[in-house]
């Protein structure tokens, strides 16, 4: 039977722990200094106290006020969630100047016995503790605060309130944290983690383990936004409705015809090609049918500045700025050198989240793969899939490749996630450049596997099949 | 100058809150504690005060009580937590001698 769990409004937390943290008993939140835990304990405790579960916030590293300005800040509205009696806060931090020393043997039960009278007196049902490393601070003998910290694990357990306890760690790796004592009695354990992999930061987030639970195993990327943290956990929700086969078109009239009536909804497309083959203009042109069509698009540039792109499309005859003003097309150029691969995600998730496009376009996604490890590249296309699934959009993204690998294996996980990959090439042996365009597959759909010939005219593209006898005349002189 | 700092030192009342709690062994023992330290110093300068959180859960939010016992120094400033069961006196004594509090001749 599966074990009763709090939902914790964090995106992507609830799926990686199949539901969020476990009702009634201990979950522990461990990371070093900047990982964000205060972050998570906050948001959990704002979003269980909106649905009406009366929490407690215990500070001991930072006051009551800095913790409510903290979340104020989030736009977690702490304040309003305290005033109307959902939310407390017992600020237990010792000021800097006050020296505390020990004279003997002590025990908890100021704690115990303020918990005792939250739960009785406040109905509180969620403790979230910033954090055991701050109380147990001088950290008394190792079993003296082993017996500490199970007495307070099991107080919240017998007064039946789920706790939130955030620990330091003083490393990523190895040691979970500084005192040593918290995994062992916490039914669920979060590691956070802020790593410097390639030049880059990156954020992860990891679910050590959940006793009785399933859950998602090893590090998924994370990231601390204006909202609070974000999880972003690779793995397509698909949506439940069954999406019937629909068609629209590519905005090129002889690549319809290739893929017998249009691209499918609800499908990534992945375009290969040299620079010159014509990709960003293949881009366009899915992006302005789409937005004539009525829907809404939005189009990510990777390559170059938004002027410039836009200008670029005006120069070839496909003036983008009524369909942009008309509000059915945003542009949106970003240099994926300046933004974190999650931060990236982010901007995607909420471009999806506000705008509510049908149509996404990213071009392309080389220039993020150069910018990033190859590791973090994986895990960015793998996230950007799952978005798209989750949301049931249709994109199309661009790769650059070497002139004449365009039909070359791709890396798996590309593979994985194109439901359909054209490639588009040229040689350029001769006097006019040879233009081709193919279809390598098309999930769901039958195609012509025939290369085109693909030319390049003011305000368009166009194809053209190609006789066997043309094709062959071609390679040879190739 | 030294000696009148030392004078208003010596003048200044002390004001302890023993906080514990009647479910810990260790409260018992540091109330009995203290009060055998404090028969040795004249208790004119000393306010105490000892709050049980037992019956009052909420009277240690305003000295951030975490851990029982706790004797809070409240006044003079700046504030001082000293815990646990005062086996060990020598906290509780240098802060006493630092007030100028003074002991007894009489035998306890």
């Amino acid at each position: 039977m599966a074990i009763p769990k709090l939902t914790t409004g964090i995106p992507g937390f609830d799926i990686v722990t199949h539901g969020g943290i476990p009702e009634g008993r201990s979950t522990l939140v461990a990371g070093r200094s900047g990982t964000g835990k205060t972050v998570f304990g906050l948001q959990v405790a704002a979003h269980l106290a909106t649905h009406s579960v009366p929490v407690l916030v215990v500070g001991v590293e930072e006051s009551a006020d800095d913790l409510l300005n903290t979340g104020d800040g989030l736009g977690l509205d702490l304040s309003g969630l305290q005033a109307a009696g959902k939310l407390h806060v017992a600020d237990l931090t010792r000021p800097m100047e006050g020296p505390t020393v020990v004279s003997g043997e002590y025990d908890l039960y100021g704690l115990i016995h303020r918990l005792e009278a939250a739960v009785k007196d406040r109905k509180v049902k969620v403790v979230v503790l910033d954090s055991a490393t701050a109380l147990f601070s001088p950290r008394p003998p190792q079993e003296q605060l082993r017996n500490h910290f199970f007495q307070l694990v099991s107080t919240l357990r017998r007064l039946n309130v789920s706790g939130i306890i955030l620990a330091e760690s003083l490393q990523d790796y190895g040691q979970l944290t500084s005192l040593g004592v918290e995994d062992y009695v916490c039914d669920l354990v979060v590691i956070l983690r802020n790593t410097i992999d390639a030049d880059r930061r990156r954020r992860t987030i990891e679910v050590n383990k959940y006793r009785r639970s399933g859950h998602f195993k090893g590090e998924y990327p994370c990231t601390v936004t204006t909202k609070g943290l974000v999880i972003f956990p690779q793995n397509p929700r698909e949506r439940p409705d069954i999406v019937p086969v629909e068609r629209f078109s590519s905005g090129v009239a002889g690549l319809d015809e290739m893929t017998r009536g249009g691209w499918l909804r609800n499908s990534i497309v992945i375009v290969r090609g040299p620079t010159g083959s014509g990709k960003t203009m293949l881009a366009g042109l899915y992006a302005r049918a789409g937005a004539l069509r009525g829907e809404r698009v939005v189009y990510y540039g990777f390559e170059e500045p938004r002027p410039i792109l836009v200008r670029n499309f005006e120069v070839i005859g496909m003036p983008m700025t009524p369909l942009i003003n008309a509000g059915s097309l945003r542009i949106v150029c970003r240099y994926p050198e300046s933004l974190s691969l999650e931060d990236l995600l982010v901007t995607l998730r909420v471009g999806i989240e506000e705008f509510s496009p049908s149509l996404i376009v990213m071009d392309s996604i080389s220039s993020i793969e150069h910018a990033s490890s190859e590791k973090g590249f994986r895990q960015f296309i793998i996230g950007v899939a799952s978005l798209l699934r989750e949301h049931g959009r249709s994109a199309l993204l661009t790769q650059a490749v070497v002139a004449g690998a365009s039909t070359e294996h791709t890396a798996p996980y590309l593979s994985t996630v194109a439901d359909a990959i054209l490639s588009m090439d040229y040689s350029p042996t001769g006097y006019e450049l040879d233009r081709t365009m193919r279809v390598i597959k098309m999930r769901g759909s039958d195609h012509d596997t025939h290369p085109y010939r693909l030319a390049i005219a003011g305000g368009g593209l166009s194809v053209e099949k190609l006789t066997p006898a043309e094709f062959a005349r071609r390679t040879r002189s190739a | 100058m030294k000696s009148s700092r030392s004078q208003s030192r010596a003048t200044a009342r002390i004001e302890l809150v023993l906080y514990i709690s009647a479910s810990s062994p260790a409260s018992v023992r540091a109330v009995a504690n203290l009060r055998r330290l404090l028969r040795h110093y004249k208790r004119g300068q000393i306010d105490l005060t000892v709050c049980d959180l037992t019956t009052d859960p909420s009277c240690g939010e305003a000295d951030q009580i975490a851990f029982t016992p706790t004797l809070f120094k409240r006044q003079p400033e700046p504030p001082m937590w000293i815990l646990g069961d005062l086996s060990r006196p020598e906290p509780l004594v240098e802060l006493l001698e630092f007030y100028g509090v003074e002991a007894t001749h009489g035998h306890s």
